[in-house]
């Protein structure tokens, strides 16, 4: 926090080239998540405006309890989400105990760049794809992705469910690494 | 965040070491919206100069109308100040030929022999005889309202070319030590020029301004967004169709688009033709090309259910969209929403000053047909739209406007004259149709430049 401190306050004060400093900064990273939780460049970059223009407006209610960073991710994931919100349809699902599952080994997505990963998750449904995000990468709990989507705790559980089998069979189907299957 | 009961396994540690580091580079028009959103609602530094622009010009057609229309009144229309320095200045032409003048010829000579002055013979002849003349009576004081033909000898008014006499090289240095003193023959018996006769005009004309749409909710709704959600959900009182089926969008969740429109730009350009009738009445119309350009912040955007292309979201393309397009919300973004119009404007106008530079107010009335509006947007991904006049459209092809203007005309030679004219104009009926859900009476603030030719 102290290494931002002086950009903050220099934001708070409506200063335009701490802003833009702030915006090359951190742009990148956030622009990641974004891509994350939308279907295309167009959405993300518009999730990304909007985030920004939030953290701008917002910047003064920063206390400095966490990292900036931490900070500014959650209002971008808020800020996809509700804009997202519309899409975020569930498919029924089947039991997660029907499921094959399959074990990938720990470098089993070394062989992908990061726009093939982003396409696997971008196929995946809306709500899927959010809860996937939230759950796997951002490491929210499934309690917290009810309450932060509105959705019963079983639906996020059953949701992500549906997300990793069917990234996982994408993974199979590129047929890049070595996996074992496992009768569950 | 992370909970055991969770039951997470390498499967996230992978993804989310793949993936929690990432990064990407968004375009770079991506800071250049942030940016455009920061400042909305600010007011934008070209309006405050256009707004400051406004306010001079008005001052200075109060401030000037004052000084040459009123001020005028006090001046005595004085066409030449000289100072005598040779008293054959003054000397009528005619005797310095040396011709004898009679007395019928001669109303001045009259008016001194009646003074016991001899007046036959040439100059030679004549002796000087200083005539005590009060200097007053030939200056033209311009702290006086009008000329006091008393105060001039009788002489000069007889024949105003004419001194009956030379006056006294001590007597003219007398009145230079005094004042300067104006020749203001001409001006005696000046009367006052006026129009007579129609003259017929015609000129060309370019207009820049200020243009406001003025767009409300209907009567009875609370906001644009409601009178949206209206319209998408088919309470569209003009149209009969009502296709739900085609209109995929999840209503209850739906981010209702956020629309606002701002002050924009206008200008002009067209012929003017215009007569001037008896003494100080003009009548004047003439045909304009009027572009109208404002813009709107919308949150929204209509997808296209065959060729999937994207074009803005407004309440006014609202009904040319129903049925054949989807509707999707999205971060506020501003799009260019521009109108064109064919006007006709016919006004009458009272001359204030008619002088080299002379003031004429008009009042009057324009008709103004819409040609189309446009809507565009450099959003990436969307595409502009336009509309004419139409059912689908929600205004109508023609509206009145009210317009008062004050014209100033400053003459170049016998038959041209530079107009520059101030106009405000503002609708006298809604430029949207009556069973529309929003409505809109556009006003203007014009500033025209023209030339006119005046066929005399």
């Amino acid at each position: 926090m102290d290494e931002h401190k002086g950009l903050v306050e220099k934001c708070i004060k409506r200063d335009p080239k701490a802003q833009r400093r702030l915006y090359d900064l951190f742009a990148p990273k956030l622009y990641a998540i974004c891509q994350r939780y939308t279907k295309s460049t167009l959405e993300a970059e518009d999730v990304l405006q909007e985030s920004f223009i939030r953290i701008y407006e917002s910047i003064e209610k920063f206390r400095g309890e966490s990292r900036l960073d931490y900070w500014m991710k959650r209002i971008v994931i808020n800020t996809a989400l509700s804009l997202e919100r519309r899409k975020l349809y569930m498919f029924p699902m089947a039991t997660v105990e029907d499921a094959n599952e399959v074990h990938m080994a720990e470098d089993a997505l070394a062989a992908f760049r990061f726009e093939e990963l982003l396409a696997m998750i971008r196929s995946l449904p809306a709500g899927c794809q959010a809860i996937f995000n939230l759950f796997a990468i951002e490491g929210y709990s499934h309690q917290e992705i009810a309450e932060l989507m509105n959705i019963k705790e079983g639906t996020s559980k059953s949701q992500y469910a549906r997300a990793r089998r069917l990234l996982q069979a994408m993974i199979l189907k590129e047929n890049r690494h070595l996996y074992e299957r496992e009768k569950r | 965040m992370k909970e055991k009961k969770d039951n997470r396994d390498a499967f996230e540690d992978i993804w989310g070491k793949a993936l929690q580091d990432a990064e990407s580079q968004p375009s770079p028009e991506v800071w250049y919206r942030i940016q455009k959103g920061l400042n909305r609602g600010k007011m934008h530094p070209w309006l405050i100069v256009k707004l400051m622009a406004a306010a001079s010009l008005v001052f200075a057609m109060g401030l000037g109308t004052y000084t040459l229309f009123i001020q005028q009144n006090e001046t005595s229309g004085v066409v030449a100040v000289s100072s005598i320095s040779d008293d054959r200045e003054l000397v009528p032409q005619e005797r310095l030929s040396g011709e004898a003048l009679s007395l019928e010829d001669n109303k001045a000579d009259r008016a001194l022999t009646e003074q016991g002055i001899d007046v036959t013979g040439t100059i030679k002849d004549l002796e000087i005889a200083p005539i005590e003349i009060d200097p007053k009576a030939f200056i033209a004081d311009t702290r006086e309202r009008e000329m006091r033909d008393s105060a001039v000898p009788d002489a000069v008014l007889a024949h105003p070319m004419h001194l009956p006499t030379r006056l006294s090289a001590a007597r003219l240095a007398e009145i230079e030590s005094r004042s300067e003193y104006f020749i203001v023959p001409e001006l005696i018996h000046k009367k006052k020029e006026t129009s007579t006769g129609t003259v017929f005009l015609a000129g060309l004309d370019i207009g820049t301004g200020v243009f406001n749409p003025n767009t409300q909710p209907a009567a009875g709704l609370a906001s644009f967004s409601e009178g949206y959600f209206a319209q998408l959900a088919g309470d569209v009182r003009s149209l009969d169709r009502l296709d739900m089926g085609l209109l995929n969008y999840a209503m209850a969740d739906a981010a209702l688009p956020r629309e606002e429109s701002r002050t924009g730009f206008s200008y002009s350009y067209g012929i003017n033709v215009g007569a001037h009738i008896k003494n100080r009445f003009v009548l004047h119309t003439g045909l304009q090309y009027v572009h109208a350009r404002t813009v709107t912040t919308t949150s929204g955007y209509f997808t296209q259910s065959e060729s999937a292309i994207r074009t803005p979201a407004l309440t006014s393309n609202a009904i040319a969209n129903f049925g054949s397009a989807r509707f999707e919300s999205s971060p506020s973004y501003e799009v260019d929403n521009s109108f064109d119009f064919i006007s006709v404007p016919i006004k009458a106008g009272y001359v204030l000053l008619d002088q080299k530079l002379s003031i004429i107010a008009f009042g009057g009335l324009a008709t103004d047909f819409f040609l189309n509006n446009r809507i565009s947007s450099d959003k990436p991904g969307i595409s502009s739209t336009s509309n004419g006049p139409g059912d689908l459209s929600p205004y109508r092809s023609m509206y009145f406007n009210g317009l008062l203007s004050t014209s100033f005309n400053y003459q170049l030679g016998a038959n041209y004259a530079l107009m520059i004219e101030p106009q405000y104009r503002r609708s006298l009926n809604s430029f949207t149709k009556s069973d529309h859900l929003f409505s809109s009476d556009p006003h203007f603030f014009i500033l025209n430049f023209g030339l006119m030719y005046n066929f005399k």
